[in-house]
């Protein structure tokens, strides 16, 4: 029976991935027949999944295949969540760059390529970035240039460099395009002292200098290179894609610390009412929106096997990335979003890329210290707000700021016409979603926190 | 560790320069269709013999680096991997 191919599977002629029932499959087509037998007798297949550098794909049976076209069918390993490259901070990235480079360095070691590099190939899993499509080696033909350098280029070398050079907001670009920034963008973007960096010249600008001078078809069956270069190309990308490393401002942690409005009592009595919440429950996967630097995900990690761990601030989320070691790292994922305009559906047709609230969905969202900077920076009712959350998670927490709350004030700041909210409001809005299962005091603060159960439930 | 077979020889260099001189001494008119993707692999043939020579160099100062290492080291085995 004929499968209706994924939406973002539909380029690469070798194969593609359908859903059977509730699993997720790969169906190889016989054209690809001869790079899957040298991928697998090389060792190649085995050994990059070994080291962690590509998703298991178990092989199974052909009966599974989607259409005749199909010689082999894999089930890839199923992941907890899907991102995508505009939703990561620079850190993150840059290890998806590194492990493409990784992964081209093994292939030409075993006489194979990756025939493309796009960055939506690569997804975090378990905490590290895995390379997730089968059929992107194919064998070195002699002489052939690297056909996915260019991708490469775009994807990762140019927007690390605008993060690193320039500004990590930079890398919304990628929303825009999905192909990667276009060099010619990010050369006449980048300042002119990157000219003066030997990888970033020859990567960026000079490639994008000849690239815009060549036509169309001149270099077709013309350009020819050793295989020596192209291991000299991934050992320079290599290098340039470490040495573009951006480090958020010193003080992150600092600035949140300093920046809490209320005492230590008061966030130690927060911290017990979300850790007792969260571990009555066998919560699967918790959403922090508005996360910060990342400490009640830590706490959460604690209760779930998946916390999605969402802030609009590069170095808040560049800094929690940087800090996760295990077991922490496996569980929690970083991702950069802006709640007040989160992703589109991007892509051919609209639905190559799903909208982030799609994805977001939790069992659990936590919305601590998030309602009333939405009502004031993003301009939006109280109400509008909790129906927010009401699609990000079945049960949440939430946190009652009150307008005279000193965050809340200096947020006001300059602000003579917004949607204020008393406490009486925000429960009636909390009460249109959810039910109210139990209230704490946040210590000795004016703030309270909430625990939602599904509207209408006991719990 | 792997061994570069093959280093930089002045054909190269002699054909990379002619060409890159071609390339950036002709501009296209900028409304024509152009194709990156062809762009980049003469970018890559142009680039090629550089990075070679770059990588090679590297190599073997490595080796140098690491030889000389174990001279003073009584010989004790260098178990640092330079190819990271």
């Amino acid at each position: 029976m004929t499968a209706i191919p994924h939406p973002s599977s539909f380029r690469d002629p070798a194969g593609f991935l359908y859903n059977r029932g509730d699993r997720l499959l790969r169906q190889v087509n016989r054209e690809y027949a001869e790079d899957l037998e040298h991928l697998r007798s090389s060792g190649l297949l085995d050994e990059s999944a070994a080291a962690g550098l590509t998703l298991r794909h178990e092989e199974v049976a052909l009966a599974d295949r989607s259409d005749d076209r199909g010689c082999a069918v894999f089930e890839p390993t199923r992941l907890s969540f899907v991102a995508y490259p505009y939703e990561w901070c620079p850190g993150q990235l840059r290890d998806a760059g590194l492990a493409t480079i990784a992964l081209q360095r093994r292939a030409l070691a075993r006489g194979m390529t990756l025939k493309d590099a796009t960055a939506y190939n690569v997804q975090f899993h378990e905490g590290r970035p895995v390379h997730i499509d089968l059929l992107s080696f194919a064998r070195v033909r002699a002489g052939r240039p690297w056909v996915a350098y260019r991708q490469y280029c775009q994807h990762f070398v140019a927007p690390l460099a605008l993060a690193r050079y320039r500004d990590p907001r930079l890398l919304r670009l990628l929303t825009v395009h999905l192909d990667g920034v276009p060099l010619d963008v990010a050369s006449r973007l980048l300042p002119a002292r990157t000219w003066l960096r030997p990888s970033l010249f020859v990567h960026i600008h000079a490639h994008a200098l000849v690239s815009s001078r060549v036509a169309d078809g001149a270099a077709d069956g013309r350009a020819r290179v050793r295989g020596t270069a192209l291991v000299a190309l991934a050992d320079s990308l290599e290098r340039c894609v470490r040495s573009l490393a951006w480090r958020p401002p010193a003080g992150v942690w600092r600035d949140y610390t300093s920046e809490r409005s209320y005492s230590d009592a008061a966030l130690s009595s927060k911290r017990s009412s979300v850790e007792r919440w969260l571990a009555r429950g066998a919560y699967r996967s918790v959403l922090d929106a508005g996360a910060n630097v990342g400490e009640f995900s830590r706490l959460a990690a604690g209760a779930a096997e998946r916390v999605l761990s969402v802030d609009a601030d590069y170095a808040s989320v560049e800094t929690l990335y940087r800090s996760l070691d295990e077991p922490g790292r496996a569980r929690i994922l970083p991702l950069v979003a802006d709640l007040a305009s989160p992703s589109p559906a991007l892509g051919w047709n609209g639905s190559e890329r799903e909208p982030l609230l799609e994805r977001l969905r939790s069992d659990v969202v936590l919305a601590l210290a998030l309602v009333h900077h939405l009502v004031l920076t993003a301009g939006a009712p109280v109400e509008a707000v909790v129906a927010l959350l009401a699609r990000l998670g079945t049960e949440a927490v939430v946190e009652y700021v009150p307008m005279d709350d000193p965050q809340a004030r200096r947020l006001l700041r300059n602000r003579d016409s917004y949607h204020a909210y008393d406490r009486s409001r925000f429960e009636a809005a909390l009460r249109t979603r959810y039910s109210i299962a139990e209230v704490a005091p946040v210590g000795d603060s004016s703030r309270v926190l909430y625990r939602l159960a599904p509207a209408g439930s006991a719990a | 560790m792997r061994r570069p077979a093959a280093t930089l020889r002045g054909p190269d260099v002699a054909r990379a320069a002619a060409l890159a001189f071609a390339l950036l001494a002709t501009a296209w008119p900028a409304h024509a269709y152009v194709d990156p993707g062809s762009g980049s692999f003469l970018f890559q043939m142009l680039v090629a013999g550089m990075l070679s020579l770059a990588f090679t160099v590297r190599h073997y100062w490595t080796q140098l680096r690491a030889f000389v290492r174990r001279l003073f080291s009584n010989g004790a085995p260098d178990d640092r991997d330079p190819t990271p």
